[in-house]
């Protein structure tokens, strides 16, 4: 992350400072390789296999029906031919050791096979037989022992061959990945909201009127990534959940559906926001896999969405309406998208801003026990209970008391992580307050009210630093409680900070 | 017209369709009522053009059988007339030292009956192919390729079409309503299934869609929006033995679409159970999917399947006549949120410290139950 940051450093001027005039375009990005194309087709050749291409000869099968149609009829074609002309020179050779060329036209002399002797008409003998013609004009005699051996070896060999050629072209042209052609999928993605809950959706449809059996989708999305150890992983992929734990990624393939994968903690698009998408680099592989209901084979159909296909803030327009007696689709408006106004944060920013201004944090049990951090935690401990028993107060309908209950309940350990996190030295990039200062860069064009806050949070960061050396005290001051209004959550947050700034600069002075 | 769906509130959506004929999405017998229309990309039906002919109807199918074939006979004999033609062998057919192509070809009919028996591989003989024709002897190579490959491709076409696997689902049944009753003090919907045949469907696996169109906080109007109904898939109780007709059942729970539907509700809502079998025929081994849908008036508050096994002398017999029959039983007409409820206020006394008069006399556990409820509304 860190290496993409730097690389794309000088990139953040830039959209900054272009982002009144367009938002859709990232004027610095060059055509960039995709790992699989619109239509499915992957962008990998294998080479320098060595030694391992004795492997595509012993599957000579697999290998003949990968080949494109044209070098099929080829092979099909060359087989044929060279087969039967070797064959037939054979034959010619017996006609010549006999000596049946010279009497072409005596009616009393019996050659091997009636009526051959020129090369010509052997090759049409040899025809006859092979396609299992027959004319009768030319036949094969009794007096020929080492034609009849040739002509026995001839049938069969003619037989099996074209068994093998004419398998071949039957499965090549019943292949099932030919329906994946009557599979389409839209042109873009987009992320919008769904019940509060921002989704990542693209849809599908079935151009046939024959089904795909047990139709199943899934998705992955490729990016590279740096391990923490320094493993470089090219081309990473991670799975994208689009229902496989409700049984939902089974599809029921009728008309167009629209796919939607949830971006919530488990998706790795949580901390992806409208900026960041303009500069980030993935791309998101749709594999759909179903039988063909009329050849009983499995077949599957890919497309992939790179990060300019993804549209933030747009929906799928409509496309069935319903007709006399039956329910109409409108392929023209598939891959339409229009414009609904959606929150620029990702979802990792939402849940922040929704559980940064707790003003209470509980009491931690890993604190140290010094004197004055039991004094602050035992009146700490107080208050929780007062705000407590005040959101129980609260007439349910307001969210502030979920907020605190989900605080008291499965918040503590988000708090407590919080805590840690704003104590925590500046070069730990991995966490959340890592982005603190690129947060600033973007928000400083867009005036809003926990700008200044944030600002004060950096400056306060700068501060800290120095301050880490005892944990007791760092948790002093953002133990101590101040009954806070709630109303404002973000202010709140700023506000605490700024209470808690006094002791702590106090103790910094005193110290120095 | 697409567009006015998206401005049209559901609201106003909606009562048209339950005033009059409700359409249906899926029939009874599994026909899905869509059709593509405004479709631009039409290549694409031609670059899958083997599935294109496959699922093409009898009567089309037939049709381009007879074709593929005639126009090839044809066009082999128009050039075998052609190569007749430009040696000169019409005007020489009388004269005895001239070789032709063909031997006895002498018109455009025997033309085009020696290119049938050339690409049939009948080859009766009396039209023969000279040596002395080398355009000829690559004719024939041509039409004894093309023949064999004409012939593999028919003849597989007629195979796919005739052993398709979705005929098997015309002998797999469904129950005509599904019922809503009680199963181990749960709320269940559940409707029959059966298999017609004495062989098998291997690896059989059931899967029910709720088709119900829905309008989200944002405001988005999802038309027949599909959602997943549970009939076993975390226990894999969706993995069917299917002998006998067998009940699928659906619980009611806390997850379920219908938590909140009670009989009173059930008349007013409007939506559609689509239910899914799919498995493999047991001779082919090819995958088939059976179908069918209920409708919301479809569903029967508070009845049960009659049963259709007896025992006879050695075997199981299964009336069919009683497949789709249902009889009536108590069953609460409440929603199964307020029955879990219920049953939950009947249990709290077990939580309580307090009178063990309540467990000694249990006659008196309505009135206990009330006192609960009382006493639970106090704390609140």
């Amino acid at each position: 992350m860190a290496a993409l940051r730097r690389k794309f450093g000088e990139d953040y001027q830039v959209v900054n400072t272009n982002r009144a005039t367009t938002c859709s375009a990232a004027p610095v990005k060059k055509k960039r390789q995709r790992f699989v194309e619109k239509n499915g087709r992957c962008n990998v050749q294998h080479g320098n296999l060595g030694g391992e291409t004795s492997r595509y000869l012993s599957d000579l099968f697999t290998t003949l029906v990968d080949l494109k149609w044209r070098w099929n009829l080829l092979i099909f074609i060359l087989t044929y031919t060279i087969a039967w002309l070797v064959m037939a020179s054979m034959w010619w050779i017996i006609a010549y050791i006999r000596g049946d060329l010279n009497h072409g036209h005596d009616s009393s002399y019996t050659p091997c096979v009636a009526n051959v002797y020129n090369f010509p008409s052997a090759f049409l003998f040899f025809i006859e037989t092979e396609a299992t013609i027959g004319y009768g004009y030319r036949y094969i005699t009794e007096k020929c022992p080492e034609g009849i051996i040739l002509f026995l070896f001839q049938s069969l060999l003619g037989s099996i061959v074209d068994a093998f050629l004419i398998g071949c072209m039957f499965i090549k042209m019943s292949q099932p990945k030919k329906r994946a052609e009557t599979l389409m999928f839209s042109q873009d993605a987009v992320i919008s909201q769904r019940d509060g809950r921002l989704c990542l959706m693209f849809r599908v449809g079935n151009l046939r009127n024959s089904h795909m059996v047990s139709a199943q989708i899934r998705c992955k999305v490729i990016k590279s990534r740096q391990t923490p150890e320094g493993e470089f992983l090219p081309l990473d992929q991670c799975e994208l959940d689009v229902g496989f734990g409700t049984g939902a990624d089974q599809l029921f393939l009728v008309s167009p559906l629209t796919i939607c994968h949830e971006i919530n903690t488990k998706s790795p698009f949580f901390d992806l926001s409208q900026r960041s998408l303009m500069n980030e680099q993935f791309e998101i592989v749709v594999i759909l896999e179903g039988i063909v209901e009329t050849t009983g084979m499995t077949c599957q159909a890919r497309t992939s969405y790179t990060e300019d296909e993804v549209l933030w803030g747009h929906r799928f327009l409509p496309v069935m309406s319903l007709e006399e007696g039956f329910f109409r689709v409108d392929y023209s408006q598939f891959h339409s998208t229009f414009e609904v106004p959606t929150p620029p944060y990702s979802v990792k920013e939402h849940e922040e801003k929704n559980s940064l201004p707790s003003p209470m944090s509980t009491p931690t049990p890993a604190l140290t026990d010094s004197r004055g951090a039991r004094r602050d935690r035992v009146f700490s401990v107080d208050c929780i209970n007062s705000t407590e028993e005040k959101g129980r107060q609260n007439v349910s309908g307001t969210r502030l008391p979920s907020k605190l209950q989900r605080m008291s309940s499965s918040g503590k350990e988000d708090l407590q992580r919080k805590v840690l996190l704003i104590g925590s030295q500046h070069s730990e990039k991995a966490c959340s307050t890592g982005d603190l200062p690129l947060k600033l860069q973007r928000l400083s064009s867009s005036p809003s009210p926990e700008a200044s806050n944030r600002l004060q949070l950096k400056s306060l960061k700068v501060g800290f630093e120095p301050m880490t050396q005892s944990t007791g005290d760092l948790y002093q001051p953002n133990l101590a409680p101040s009954p806070l209004p709630m109303h404002s959550p973000v202010l709140s947050g700023g506000g605490r900070m700024e209470d808690n700034l006094p002791p702590k600069l106090r103790k910094m002075n005193a110290d120095r | 017209k697409s567009e006015s769906v998206a401005e049209l509130s559901p609201q106003k959506q909606e009562p048209p369709l339950l005033s009059m004929f409700r359409q249906r999405y899926v029939e009874k017998n599994g026909r899905c009522n869509v059709q593509h229309g405004n479709m631009r990309e039409t290549y694409r039906y031609l670059t899958d053009i083997f599935t294109t002919l496959v699922d093409l109807n009898w009567r089309c199918s037939l049709f381009v059988f007879v074709m593929a074939y005639a126009v090839t006979w044809l066009f082999f004999g128009a050039i075998w007339y052609l190569i007749a033609y430009c040696r000169g062998d019409l005007d020489h057919l009388e004269d005895e030292d001239w070789t032709p192509c063909v031997n006895n070809v002498n018109g455009f009919i025997s033309a085009f009956l020696f290119s049938i028996e050339t690409e049939t591989t009948i080859g009766y003989g009396y039209r023969v192919i000279t040596d002395q024709c080398p355009v000829g002897t690559i004719l024939l190579l041509l039409q004894a390729i093309l023949g064999s490959m004409v012939n593999a491709f028919m003849v597989g076409c007629m195979f796919v079409k005739i052993s398709q696997p979705n005929k098997r689902a015309e002998t797999l049944v469904f129950s005509k309503h599904a019922v809503i009753s009680l199963r181990d003090d749960k709320l269940c919907l559940m409707f029959r299934v059966g298999d017609l045949r004495s062989s098998h469907i291997v690896g059989a696996n059931m899967r029910a869609k709720l088709i119900k169109s829905k309008q989200t906080q944002e405001g988005e109007f999802i038309p027949l929006d599909q959602t997943d109904i549970s009939v076993g898939f975390e226990t894999g109780d969706d993995r069917l033995f299917l002998v006998s007709p067998l009940v699928i059942s659906h619980e009611i729970d806390s997850r379920s679409a219908f938590w909140d539907m009670s009989q009173a509700q059930l008349e007013k809502e409007d939506f559609e159970i689509v239910v899914i079998l799919e498995g493999m025929v047991e001779a082919t081994g090819m995958t088939c999917q059976a179908r069918s849908s209920y409708l919301a008036e479809e569903v029967l508050w508070g009845h049960r399947f009659s049963p259709m096994m007896s025992l006879a002398e050695g075997f199981f017999d299964v009336d069919y006549g009683a497949f789709h029959h249902t009889f009536e039983v108590n069953t609460p007409s409440c929603s199964a949120r307020e029955l879990s409820l219920a049953a939950a206020r009947l249990d709290a006394h077990l939580y309580w410290s307090i009178s063990s008069r309540l467990d000694e006399e249990p006659t008196l556990a309505q009135q206990a139950a009330t006192h609960t409820v009382n006493g639970l509304f106090i704390l609140k």
